[in-house]
Protein backbone atom coordinates (compact mmCIF):
# COMPACT_ATOMS: atom_id res chain seq x y z
CA UNK A 1 0.00 0.00 0.00
CA UNK A 2 2.96 2.13 1.01
CA UNK A 3 4.38 1.90 -2.39
CA UNK A 4 0.76 2.90 -3.81
CA UNK A 5 0.54 5.98 -2.06
CA UNK A 6 4.29 7.10 -2.38
CA UNK A 7 3.96 6.40 -5.99
CA UNK A 8 0.42 8.00 -6.62
CA UNK A 9 0.59 10.65 -8.90
CA UNK A 10 2.68 8.40 -11.02
CA UNK A 11 -0.11 5.40 -10.76
CA UNK A 12 -2.36 8.28 -11.53
CA UNK A 13 -1.01 8.84 -14.90
CA UNK A 14 -0.59 5.52 -16.11
CA UNK A 15 -3.77 4.80 -15.11
CA UNK A 16 -5.48 7.85 -16.76
CA UNK A 17 -3.02 6.31 -20.12
CA UNK A 18 -4.14 3.26 -20.07
CA UNK A 19 -7.53 3.89 -19.80
CA UNK A 20 -7.47 6.04 -22.35
CA UNK A 21 -5.51 3.81 -24.39
CA UNK A 22 -8.19 1.45 -24.03
CA UNK A 23 -10.78 4.14 -25.08
CA UNK A 24 -9.18 4.88 -28.13
CA UNK A 25 -8.74 0.98 -28.93
CA UNK A 26 -12.22 0.63 -28.35
CA UNK A 27 -12.98 3.29 -31.21
CA UNK A 28 -10.52 1.70 -33.50
CA UNK A 29 -12.25 1.07 -36.89
CA UNK A 30 -9.60 -1.55 -38.06
CA UNK A 31 -8.73 -4.38 -35.89
CA UNK A 32 -5.83 -3.83 -33.44
CA UNK A 33 -5.32 -7.39 -32.24
CA UNK A 34 -3.78 -7.19 -28.49
CA UNK A 35 -2.25 -10.03 -27.62
CA UNK A 36 -1.66 -11.97 -30.59
CA UNK A 37 0.13 -11.57 -33.75
CA UNK A 38 0.18 -13.59 -36.94
CA UNK A 39 3.34 -14.88 -37.76
CA UNK A 40 2.86 -15.80 -41.57
CA UNK A 41 5.69 -15.93 -44.19
CA UNK A 42 3.84 -15.09 -47.72
CA UNK A 43 4.92 -15.66 -50.45
CA UNK A 44 2.91 -15.54 -53.94
CA UNK A 45 0.40 -17.87 -53.03
CA UNK A 46 -0.80 -18.50 -49.44
CA UNK A 47 -2.27 -22.11 -48.58
CA UNK A 48 -5.94 -22.54 -46.82
CA UNK A 49 -4.86 -23.09 -43.51
CA UNK A 50 -2.74 -19.65 -43.52
CA UNK A 51 -5.45 -17.93 -44.96
CA UNK A 52 -8.08 -19.59 -42.73
CA UNK A 53 -5.40 -17.73 -39.64
CA UNK A 54 -5.57 -14.30 -41.62
CA UNK A 55 -9.33 -14.13 -41.99
CA UNK A 56 -10.07 -14.78 -38.30
CA UNK A 57 -7.28 -12.04 -37.58
CA UNK A 58 -8.67 -9.69 -39.18
CA UNK A 59 -5.62 -7.33 -39.77
CA UNK A 60 -4.79 -8.14 -43.36
CA UNK A 61 -6.76 -6.72 -46.83
CA UNK A 62 -8.51 -9.26 -48.62
CA UNK A 63 -9.75 -8.46 -52.53
CA UNK A 64 -12.16 -11.02 -53.70
CA UNK A 65 -11.48 -10.73 -56.99
CA UNK A 66 -15.24 -12.93 -58.47
CA UNK A 67 -17.49 -10.75 -60.34
CA UNK A 68 -19.53 -7.89 -58.05
CA UNK A 69 -22.91 -10.41 -58.48
CA UNK A 70 -21.11 -12.99 -57.03
CA UNK A 71 -19.56 -10.95 -54.00
CA UNK A 72 -22.93 -9.62 -53.06
CA UNK A 73 -24.04 -13.43 -53.11
CA UNK A 74 -21.12 -14.09 -50.65
CA UNK A 75 -17.57 -13.23 -49.48
CA UNK A 76 -15.27 -14.74 -47.16
CA UNK A 77 -14.15 -12.69 -44.20
CA UNK A 78 -14.07 -9.21 -44.52
CA UNK A 79 -13.33 -9.34 -47.62
CA UNK A 80 -13.37 -6.01 -50.30
CA UNK A 81 -14.83 -6.99 -54.03
CA UNK A 82 -12.63 -5.74 -57.39
CA UNK A 83 -14.55 -6.61 -60.33
CA UNK A 84 -11.85 -6.62 -63.26
CA UNK A 85 -14.09 -6.07 -65.42
CA UNK A 86 -16.06 -3.27 -63.55
CA UNK A 87 -12.25 -1.60 -62.86
CA UNK A 88 -11.56 -1.75 -66.89
CA UNK A 89 -14.56 -0.01 -66.89
CA UNK A 90 -13.09 2.78 -64.13
CA UNK A 91 -16.31 1.71 -62.41
CA UNK A 92 -15.98 4.15 -59.48
CA UNK A 93 -16.75 2.14 -56.46
CA UNK A 94 -14.08 -0.47 -57.63
CA UNK A 95 -11.71 2.53 -58.08
CA UNK A 96 -12.74 3.49 -54.46
CA UNK A 97 -12.43 0.21 -53.20
CA UNK A 98 -8.50 0.12 -54.05
CA UNK A 99 -8.22 3.46 -52.80
CA UNK A 100 -9.94 2.75 -49.26
CA UNK A 101 -7.13 -0.21 -49.07
CA UNK A 102 -4.11 2.24 -49.57
CA UNK A 103 -5.46 4.47 -47.22
CA UNK A 104 -6.14 2.15 -44.98
CA UNK A 105 -3.20 -0.36 -44.58
CA UNK A 106 -0.43 2.52 -45.49
CA UNK A 107 0.83 1.60 -48.83
CA UNK A 108 1.51 5.04 -49.69
CA UNK A 109 5.08 4.91 -48.92
CA UNK A 110 6.49 3.15 -52.03
CA UNK A 111 9.17 5.01 -54.63
CA UNK A 112 9.51 4.65 -58.00
CA UNK A 113 13.34 3.53 -58.75
CA UNK A 114 14.11 4.53 -62.35
CA UNK A 115 17.00 2.98 -63.72
CA UNK A 116 17.40 5.34 -67.09
CA UNK A 117 20.49 2.94 -68.51
CA UNK A 118 18.04 0.56 -68.51
CA UNK A 119 14.69 2.05 -69.05
CA UNK A 120 13.48 0.20 -65.98
CA UNK A 121 11.76 1.18 -62.55
CA UNK A 122 10.85 -0.86 -59.85
CA UNK A 123 8.55 -0.19 -57.10
CA UNK A 124 9.94 -0.13 -53.57
CA UNK A 125 8.96 -0.45 -50.81
CA UNK A 126 11.52 1.90 -49.06
CA UNK A 127 10.66 0.42 -45.10
CA UNK A 128 9.68 -2.71 -46.29
CA UNK A 129 6.12 -2.17 -43.91
CA UNK A 130 3.39 -3.07 -46.74
CA UNK A 131 1.27 -5.40 -45.80
CA UNK A 132 0.43 -8.06 -47.93
CA UNK A 133 -2.93 -7.80 -49.87
CA UNK A 134 -4.48 -11.72 -50.39
CA UNK A 135 -6.63 -11.93 -53.24
CA UNK A 136 -8.88 -14.81 -54.10
CA UNK A 137 -11.01 -15.59 -56.83
CA UNK A 138 -13.20 -18.95 -57.77
CA UNK A 139 -10.85 -21.55 -58.22
CA UNK A 140 -7.13 -22.51 -58.47
CA UNK A 141 -8.47 -22.66 -62.62
CA UNK A 142 -9.57 -19.03 -62.10
CA UNK A 143 -6.78 -16.35 -63.74
CA UNK A 144 -9.09 -13.24 -62.06
CA UNK A 145 -6.73 -12.62 -59.02
CA UNK A 146 -3.59 -12.76 -61.41
CA UNK A 147 -5.14 -10.50 -64.13
CA UNK A 148 -6.60 -8.01 -61.34
CA UNK A 149 -2.63 -8.08 -59.62
CA UNK A 150 -1.17 -7.40 -62.76
CA UNK A 151 -3.75 -4.46 -63.43
CA UNK A 152 -2.65 -2.81 -59.62
CA UNK A 153 0.79 -2.73 -60.02
CA UNK A 154 0.36 -1.61 -63.54
CA UNK A 155 2.61 1.96 -64.27
CA UNK A 156 1.28 2.85 -67.69
CA UNK A 157 -0.56 5.09 -68.02
CA UNK A 158 -3.84 3.71 -68.44
CA UNK A 159 -3.84 1.86 -64.94
CA UNK A 160 -0.94 3.47 -63.96
CA UNK A 161 -2.99 5.14 -60.74
CA UNK A 162 -2.47 2.37 -58.46
CA UNK A 163 1.14 1.31 -59.84
CA UNK A 164 3.19 3.47 -57.26
CA UNK A 165 1.29 2.19 -54.44
CA UNK A 166 2.02 -2.02 -54.94
CA UNK A 167 4.42 -3.88 -55.96
CA UNK A 168 4.69 -7.25 -56.63
CA UNK A 169 5.60 -8.56 -53.16
CA UNK A 170 2.53 -6.70 -51.68
CA UNK A 171 0.11 -9.63 -53.18
CA UNK A 172 -0.20 -13.30 -52.05
CA UNK A 173 -2.79 -15.61 -54.08
CA UNK A 174 -5.13 -17.58 -52.22
CA UNK A 175 -5.51 -20.36 -54.86
CA UNK A 176 -8.10 -22.53 -53.48
CA UNK A 177 -10.48 -19.46 -53.91
CA UNK A 178 -14.18 -19.10 -53.08
CA UNK A 179 -14.96 -22.81 -53.73
CA UNK A 180 -12.83 -24.22 -51.97
CA UNK A 181 -13.60 -22.14 -48.75
CA UNK A 182 -17.18 -22.72 -49.25
CA UNK A 183 -17.06 -26.22 -49.51
CA UNK A 184 -15.17 -26.52 -46.25
CA UNK A 185 -16.43 -23.40 -43.88
CA UNK A 186 -20.03 -22.64 -45.30
CA UNK A 187 -21.34 -26.10 -45.14
CA UNK B 1 22.28 34.87 -13.26
CA UNK B 2 19.20 33.23 -11.14
CA UNK B 3 17.01 34.63 -14.04
CA UNK B 4 18.53 33.37 -17.20
CA UNK B 5 18.60 30.43 -15.68
CA UNK B 6 14.67 30.23 -15.25
CA UNK B 7 14.12 31.47 -18.26
CA UNK B 8 16.27 28.59 -19.68
CA UNK B 9 14.63 26.53 -17.61
CA UNK B 10 11.24 28.21 -19.28
CA UNK B 11 12.49 27.25 -22.82
CA UNK B 12 13.94 23.46 -21.90
CA UNK B 13 10.50 22.68 -20.26
CA UNK B 14 8.64 24.23 -22.72
CA UNK B 15 10.36 22.72 -26.13
CA UNK B 16 10.45 19.07 -24.06
CA UNK B 17 6.28 19.24 -23.61
CA UNK B 18 6.01 20.88 -27.22
CA UNK B 19 8.15 17.47 -28.53
CA UNK B 20 6.38 15.05 -26.46
CA UNK B 21 2.62 16.99 -27.22
CA UNK B 22 2.98 16.90 -30.95
CA UNK B 23 5.34 13.83 -30.74
CA UNK B 24 1.87 12.16 -29.16
CA UNK B 25 -0.96 13.59 -31.70
CA UNK B 26 0.11 11.22 -34.67
CA UNK B 27 0.60 8.35 -32.88
CA UNK B 28 -2.83 8.38 -30.55
CA UNK B 29 -4.54 9.02 -33.96
CA UNK B 30 -3.05 6.10 -36.02
CA UNK B 31 -1.83 3.45 -33.77
CA UNK B 32 -1.87 1.16 -36.70
CA UNK B 33 1.56 3.12 -38.29
CA UNK B 34 2.90 3.45 -34.62
CA UNK B 35 2.39 -0.69 -33.78
CA UNK B 36 4.24 -0.74 -37.69
CA UNK B 37 7.00 1.50 -36.38
CA UNK B 38 8.16 -0.22 -33.50
CA UNK B 39 7.85 -3.73 -34.32
CA UNK B 40 10.16 -3.10 -36.77
CA UNK B 41 12.59 -2.10 -34.06
CA UNK B 42 12.47 -5.85 -33.77
CA UNK B 43 13.49 -5.66 -29.56
CA UNK B 44 10.27 -5.93 -27.74
CA UNK B 45 7.04 -8.89 -27.82
CA UNK B 46 4.42 -8.35 -29.85
CA UNK B 47 1.84 -7.88 -27.38
CA UNK B 48 4.06 -5.73 -25.20
CA UNK B 49 4.18 -3.44 -28.72
CA UNK B 50 0.81 -3.43 -29.03
CA UNK B 51 -0.24 -2.38 -25.74
CA UNK B 52 2.86 0.74 -26.10
CA UNK B 53 1.32 1.79 -29.12
CA UNK B 54 -2.11 2.15 -27.22
CA UNK B 55 -0.61 3.32 -24.01
CA UNK B 56 2.75 5.01 -24.59
CA UNK B 57 1.18 7.99 -26.27
CA UNK B 58 -1.00 9.03 -24.07
CA UNK B 59 1.74 9.01 -21.56
CA UNK B 60 3.82 11.25 -23.68
CA UNK B 61 0.61 13.55 -23.96
CA UNK B 62 -0.34 14.10 -20.56
CA UNK B 63 3.55 14.30 -19.34
CA UNK B 64 4.15 17.21 -21.78
CA UNK B 65 0.60 18.93 -20.36
CA UNK B 66 2.18 18.55 -16.56
CA UNK B 67 5.19 19.95 -17.77
CA UNK B 68 4.54 22.95 -19.01
CA UNK B 69 1.75 23.55 -16.59
CA UNK B 70 4.32 22.18 -14.19
CA UNK B 71 7.02 24.81 -15.19
CA UNK B 72 4.63 27.42 -14.49
CA UNK B 73 3.38 25.70 -10.65
CA UNK B 74 6.98 26.01 -10.01
CA UNK B 75 7.27 29.51 -10.61
CA UNK B 76 4.34 30.48 -9.33
CA UNK B 77 5.06 28.71 -5.71
CA UNK B 78 7.70 26.45 -5.99
CA UNK B 79 5.88 23.52 -6.70
CA UNK B 80 7.95 20.45 -7.18
CA UNK B 81 5.08 18.53 -9.31
CA UNK B 82 6.97 19.57 -12.25
CA UNK B 83 9.50 16.55 -10.92
CA UNK B 84 6.70 13.95 -11.72
CA UNK B 85 6.37 14.57 -15.52
CA UNK B 86 9.82 15.22 -16.00
CA UNK B 87 11.02 11.78 -14.03
CA UNK B 88 8.36 9.79 -16.34
CA UNK B 89 10.42 11.59 -19.48
CA UNK B 90 13.91 11.12 -18.06
CA UNK B 91 12.62 7.31 -18.22
CA UNK B 92 11.40 7.14 -21.04
CA UNK B 93 14.03 9.33 -22.86
CA UNK B 94 16.66 6.40 -21.73
CA UNK B 95 14.67 3.49 -23.01
CA UNK B 96 14.17 5.54 -26.51
CA UNK B 97 18.09 5.80 -26.47
CA UNK B 98 18.39 2.48 -25.74
CA UNK B 99 16.24 0.98 -27.98
CA UNK B 100 17.47 3.15 -31.02
CA UNK B 101 20.95 2.58 -30.19
CA UNK B 102 20.38 -0.72 -30.96
CA UNK B 103 18.87 -0.33 -34.44
CA UNK B 104 21.74 2.06 -34.83
CA UNK B 105 24.13 -0.44 -33.75
CA UNK B 106 21.82 -3.17 -35.76
CA UNK B 107 22.31 -1.14 -38.75
CA UNK B 108 18.47 -1.43 -39.46
CA UNK B 109 17.45 1.10 -42.20
CA UNK B 110 14.27 2.12 -40.27
CA UNK B 111 11.77 4.86 -39.93
CA UNK B 112 11.98 5.52 -36.23
CA UNK B 113 8.35 6.08 -35.79
CA UNK B 114 8.88 9.27 -33.42
CA UNK B 115 6.19 10.93 -34.83
CA UNK B 116 7.41 14.38 -35.12
CA UNK B 117 8.46 14.33 -38.77
CA UNK B 118 6.53 13.69 -42.07
CA UNK B 119 9.52 12.31 -43.40
CA UNK B 120 11.33 9.72 -42.40
CA UNK B 121 13.94 10.15 -39.63
CA UNK B 122 16.56 7.50 -39.23
CA UNK B 123 17.34 6.26 -35.39
CA UNK B 124 20.62 7.72 -35.39
CA UNK B 125 19.22 11.58 -36.28
CA UNK B 126 16.39 10.81 -33.78
CA UNK B 127 19.26 8.78 -31.32
CA UNK B 128 20.78 12.59 -31.44
CA UNK B 129 17.99 14.58 -30.85
CA UNK B 130 16.74 12.30 -27.55
CA UNK B 131 20.46 12.71 -26.18
CA UNK B 132 19.92 16.76 -26.17
CA UNK B 133 16.20 16.19 -25.12
CA UNK B 134 17.49 13.85 -21.75
CA UNK B 135 20.26 16.32 -20.97
CA UNK B 136 16.86 18.98 -20.86
CA UNK B 137 15.39 16.88 -18.51
CA UNK B 138 18.11 16.14 -16.57
CA UNK B 139 18.91 19.88 -16.23
CA UNK B 140 14.94 20.13 -15.30
CA UNK B 141 15.64 18.06 -12.28
CA UNK B 142 18.54 19.51 -10.69
CA UNK B 143 17.24 23.21 -11.31
CA UNK B 144 17.15 23.62 -7.74
CA UNK B 145 21.08 22.32 -7.44
CA UNK B 146 21.89 24.36 -9.90
CA UNK B 147 20.43 27.49 -8.39
CA UNK B 148 21.64 27.38 -5.35
CA UNK B 149 25.09 26.99 -7.04
CA UNK B 150 24.73 30.99 -8.31
CA UNK B 151 24.57 32.11 -4.79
Amino acid sequence: MSFIKKYKYYNFIVILSLTLGMIRWSMLERSFPLFSKIELKFDEFINLDDFKIVVEDNTYPIIDARDYSSYQDGYIGNAINVDIDLLYELDEDMLNNIQNIINDYGYSDNVIKIDDSQEVYEIVDTNEDNQKVIVYCWSPTCDRAEDLISVLIDTSEYFGQFGKYFSKNDFSIYKGGWDEWDSIYNR
Amino acid sequence: MRNIFKLILLIFAGYLGWIFISASLDKIVDPHQFLKSINNYEITPYWVNSLAALVLPWVELICGFLLVAGIFLYFKNGSDLIDIPNNLIILMLIWFIFILSVAVYRGLDIDCGCGISENKTTPLERLIEDIYLLMFSIIIKFRQRIINSFT
